[in-house]
């Protein structure tokens, strides 16, 4: 089984994942439009009471981070279940990218929370929404002496 | 039931299905920035002048030195908004893409002709610029920056009948990435025009491009 890179909540605390999730591409590249298919599992012994799956984007770079939810799924009542499995598509955009000031990442946040208990479980799998095996490049160039600022819209 | 959002409100998709000519709207409002500046200049060369003159009369020399420096600037103003109310006389020029859904690795034809008398142009230039554009507070104030990843000249004439009417192929590479814009961050394509004048304030347009997200295959 294949779990890519994820980001906790609790990334310090050496001890195994409660909820393991796996995804149909192993490298985490989709293309626009391409279905993903997502399993999830546990323990039988592990209680669940809900868990939340969300597909985001957001910015890193110079500029404030901006983000926002795509796709969201939440169930409920999983106390007599061991596994889950949930497929959705990617959308047009905005494409993966490595800008100079800006880029574009996309991540499947997980959210579990344990039956009586109050510790919840967060953490998350980088998605590459891309046409190729890269993410789109962006490299700095000289810029046009006469539209030195250029304006927006 | 899994919510979903809709991407276009960051990233442009298609509005029409036609892929009908399109009339590029300049981003730049000469007639605004003239008349911005030419206020800001004029009240400030009143009020700073109006000051100074009265310190000149009763011998203050505080009277004089402060409001002196606020009439520099506002000097200056004043002859940044001579340069730009001249540039209001410029001829405007007029631009037509000839696909309105443009993607990454697309080509198509801009055209152009100028509303008024274009002669005075001696050199015409177009090229094709893809900017990183970003936001971000530091402290209580927004400071803005960018950075150029694309800039390809695709047109450059000093041909009277080329300048006054004509038009050029245009390629998005296909590498590119598609126009982006959320709050802080956005990546923007445009062609610039720049029309240079002998003795007189240059013309200079950017026209914006939106660069569509890829189509699904079909």
């Amino acid at each position: 089984m294949f779990f890519p890179k994820s980001k906790s909540s609790n990334e310090d605390v050496q001890e195994p994942r409660e909820v393991e999730i796996q995804l149909d591409h192993p490298d985490g590249v989709y293309a626009p439009g391409e279905t993903v298919s997502v399993e999830l599992s546990w323990r039988s012994s592990v209680s669940i009471r809900s868990i939340e799956l969300t597909l985001t984007w957001s910015t890193e770079g110079k500029g404030d981070t901006n983000s926002d939810i795509v796709v969201e799924q939440r169930w409920d009542d999983l106390v007599s279940k061991t596994s889950l499995e949930w497929s959705f598509v990617m959308p047009r955009g905005p494409l993966s990218l490595n800008g100079q000031l800006v880029s574009i990442y996309w991540n499947l946040e997980c959210a579990v929370e344990f039956e009586g208990s109050s510790r919840d479980e967060n953490h998350g799998i980088p998605i590459q929404l891309s046409l190729g095996p890269n993410p789109i490049a962006l490299s700095r160039v000289e810029a046009v002496a006469n539209f030195m600022r250029i304006q927006s819209e | 039931m899994a919510k979903t959002n809709d991407p276009a409100l960051v990233c442009p998709i298609e509005h029409v299905e036609d892929d009908a000519p399109v009339v590029a709207h300049s981003t730049d409002s000469r007639y605004a920035i003239a008349v911005i500046v030419s206020l800001f200049g004029l009240v400030f060369t009143l009020v700073a002048g109006g000051i100074m003159s009265q310190g000149i009369m009763r011998r203050q020399w505080m009277a004089i030195i402060c409001p002196g420096v606020f009439l520099l600037v506002g000097l200056a103003a004043d002859v940044l908004a001579v340069y730009l109310i001249l540039r209001c006389f410029n001829p405007m020029p007029v631009l037509v893409f000839s696909d309105r859904n443009v993607y990454a690795g697309s080509e198509f034809e801009v055209s152009w002709m100028f509303r008024g008398s274009s002669r005075s142009i001696h050199q015409l230039t177009l090229t094709l610029i893809g900017t990183e554009k970003v936001s971000y507070r530091q402290g209580t104030s927004t400071r803005t920056e960018e950075s150029t990843f694309f800039s390809e000249v695709v047109f450059d004439s000093e041909d009277p009948d080329q300048i006054a009417k004509g038009f050029c192929l245009v390629k998005i590479p296909d590498e590119g990435m598609h126009s982006f814009k959320s709050a802080d961050n956005e990546i923007l394509w445009v062609i610039g025009m720049h029309g240079s004048i002998r003795r007189w304030p240059d013309v200079t347009e950017t026209f914006p491009v939106q660069v569509l997200v890829p189509p699904l295959p079909s």
